[in-house]
């Protein structure tokens, strides 16, 4: 009988992922409120399916580029959460030596081009990687994950334009979660899916349910397959949703109650997943029960290594700071 | 035209889905994308060519992007006509089409849909036997007509006025019932499809590998889907009384555009007519099933399916205008 091309190891691995990021990212919000994690933390609870059902397609020489709601992106490219959640603490051990924080967690040995604090910066580092991999002949892919509110920057509409000029192996990602930060998305584009906009640059387009990894991993394989293959760029919107605010701390008055809980009992990507899987026997409730325990032992030890570690010392502060050496003189100056 | 007077309800509902039209089909085949501001320009024509012909009210469908409520913005004050919408709560989803339909059966003359064979199929599940004029938003649709809304609303306006009746202009369609344990389980306007999918994903099909029957209620070799995989053996009409029953299988090799420009060689077992009320068991259990085209269900034990005339009742623009033209619906 023919069976699916996707493998039960891949279903199971992409369950895996989505519930670590849910684990870490209900983690990272205890130790903000803690006081525990310096500076602004944007999480991805809610939306675990758009990095998993993308990336579940993707081998480790292929690149993304992620945005401030960036863990779920790391995580599930493979990156080391130590390092992750080194850097959100502050100290050296972190992936930017404790001084980027939660929006420029990056590992570029997996692909991970980083998470970016600018709206939509993201997007030219993943149309510059595809430039990168054309021009050395290599069929590697690039993907730019960004949001809603990215998709009216310059950045989305310069960097989609040029890859759809010069053919490039991209696929853009566009996470529409329905706000820019408390702006809804119907009071930010007259059209009603970002996935019209690609018309407009000449490359196929599509829009996709967001909570349902499968659905996400399908459109993905296919764009993915599309730019491996030298077919060009694609652009997906995952309509998706956060559980959170739009930062840790963030009252959300600007979406009601109710709106939010219907997403939570209707439209969970872990809930939707899991219970796909335990229909078709590929995982058991005590399955499920060990990974989330495992997920949690695997997050606990990286709280664990975060705060062991050490604070970046003062005379190192402009260290790695800066592209070109400089004794910060100039920078004290301004 | 005084509603009181003719007693006669003179009300047409509207349902535009701003959900078709963007699916993976446009990254699989070469459909392209049907935008939303492309369907608030078809409802203006609508509206204005209704309102030409003397409909005074309108019953609306809500929908998360406000197709109608942009439509009605861009008329303006040159809008006569009465526009009710239905006190829903729009979730995005097939449910809104599903309780649109049903609130609006019993209030309206006849209802335009526009959105795909989709979007039809939920309409048929609650639209009784008022009249309904499909429109289609997409180049891979069966079921819905491919025109301009223009026409399609003067021969809603013609049905809906009594210059046509509904027994000369309408016609009912066949549908595809599916039992499980003799309860019926879902419905299909023009093509059910046994896959091997193990999920239903992205739901559309666009690889025939993992297909394994296909029942159809009407087929052509001039129309697109997987109901053309039958329409290219033998074409059965909407107007006759049977349908289709195949298996895919080691046989003669078949040629089928099962999406736009996706053409696939398929390999076909064995075939036959299968007759109104005639049940079929499927062969292969589990799988998933494609209703009209789409992964919907999965199915895990004995499943039956039978073709019936109790599908939707259409109306056939053509025939109804004709008859209208002649009753003088175009003189002033
Ligand atoms: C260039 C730039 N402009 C404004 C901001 C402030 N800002 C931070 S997040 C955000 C909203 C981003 O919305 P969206 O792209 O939809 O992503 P989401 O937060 O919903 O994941 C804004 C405007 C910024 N960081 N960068
Ligand atoms: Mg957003």
């Amino acid at each position: 009988m023919n069976k699916p091309v996707i493998s039960e190891e891949k279903l199971l691995w992409m369950y895996e992922t989505m519930v670590k990021i849910r684990v870490h990212e209900e983690r990272a919000a205890e130790l903000f409120a803690e006081n525990k994690v310096p500076g602004f933390v944007h999480l991805y609870v809610g939306e675990e399916a758009v990095a998993t059902g993308v990336v579940a397609n993707l081998k480790k020489e292929d690149f993304i580029s992620s945005t401030h709601r960036g863990h779920g992106h790391y995580i599930a490219k493979g990156g080391d959460i130590k390092a992750s959640m080194a850097e959100l603490f502050g100290k050296t051990t972190g992936c930017c030596k404790g001084k980027g924080g939660s929006m420029h967690i990056v590992d570029l040995s997996i692909g991970e081009l980083g998470a970016n604090g600018i709206v939509g910066g993201g997007i030219p580092h993943a149309v510059g990687a595809a430039m990168g991999i054309k021009l050395n002949g290599l069929d590697d892919v690039a993907v730019a994950f960004f949001g809603d509110g990215a998709s009216n920057q310059q950045n989305f509409h310069e960097g989609i334009n040029l890859a759809a000029i010069w053919k490039l192996p991209v696929v853009f990602v566009c996470e529409n979660n329905g706000y820019q930060i408390s702006l809804p998305y119907s009071k930010q584009q007259i059209i009603n899916s970002v996935a019209e906009r690609g018309k407009s640059y000449g490359i196929p387009a599509v829009s996709v349910d967001g909570q349902d990894v499968m659905a996400v991993y399908e459109v993905a394989k296919e764009a993915i397959e599309r730019a491996r293959n030298g077919e060009g760029p694609s652009l997906i919107e995952a309509k998706t949703y956060r559980f959170r605010g739009h930062f840790e701390g963030d009252p959300a008055i600007y979406r009601t109650k109710k709106e939010l809980e219907w997403w939570k009992e209707n439209k969970d990507p872990i809930i939707i997943f899991k219970k796909l899987l335990l229909e078709k026997n590929i995982l058991s409730e005590d399955d499920s029960a060990l990974i989330q325990k495992k997920k949690e032992e695997e997050i606990e030890e990286a709280v664990k290594f975060a705060e062991s570690s050490p604070w970046p010392k003062k005379e190192d502060i402009l260290k790695d700071v800066f592209s070109t050496s400089t004794k910060g003189v100039l920078v004290w100056e301004w | 035209m005084n509603e009181k007077k003719h007693k006669v309800c003179t009300t047409v509902g509207i349902i535009a889905n701003p959900e078709s039209g963007k699916d993976i089909r446009r990254l699989v085949s070469h459909a392209s994308v049907f935008d939303n501001m492309e369907k608030v320009n078809i409802v203006e024509r609508i509206l204005t060519t209704l309102q030409a012909f003397g409909i005074r009210k309108v019953l609306v469908m809500p929908d998360t992007f406000g197709i109608v409520l942009r439509a009605i913005n861009v008329i303006g004050k040159n809008l006569k006509i009465d526009i009710d919408f239905l006190p829903i709560e729009t979730l995005g989803n097939w449910k809104d089409t599903y309780e649109a339909t049903r609130q609006m059966k019993d209030k309206v003359s006849a209802i335009i849909v526009i959105g795909g064979d989709g979007t039809n199929r939920i309409v048929a599940k609650a639209c009784g036997d008022v009249p309904i004029m499909p429109l289609s938003t997409g180049t891979n649709n069966v079921f819905p007509y491919m025109m301009e809304a223009t026409i399609a609303a003067e021969a809603v306006a013609a049905i809906v006025m009594g210059f046509t009746s509904k027994e000369e202009g309408t016609y009912k369609r066949k549908r595809l019932e599916i039992f499980q344990e003799d309860k019926l389980k879902d419905i299909a306007l023009i093509d059910i499809a046994v896959t091997m999918h193990s999920y239903i994903g992205a739901k559309a099909i666009w690889r025939s590998e993992l297909l394994k029957e296909i029942v159809v209620t009407q087929c052509s070799p001039y129309n697109i889907g997987l109901s053309s995989i039958a329409g290219n053996i033998k074409e059965i009409r909407m107007d006759e009384n049977h349908g289709f029953y195949l298996e895919i299988g080691d046989g003669e090799m078949i040629k089928a555009a099962i999406a736009p420009g996706v053409l696939k060689e398929i390999s076909i077992k064995n075939f036959r007519i299968l007759n109104l009320d005639e049940k079929v068991k499927l062969r292969n259990i589990p799988s998933l099933l494609a209703l009209d085209g789409e992964r919907e269900l999965d199915i895990n034990s004995d499943v039956y399916v039978k073709i019936t005339r109790d599908g939707p009742k259409v109306i056939n623009y053509q025939k109804t205008l004709r008859i209208a033209a002649q009753r003088g619906f175009f003189k002033n």
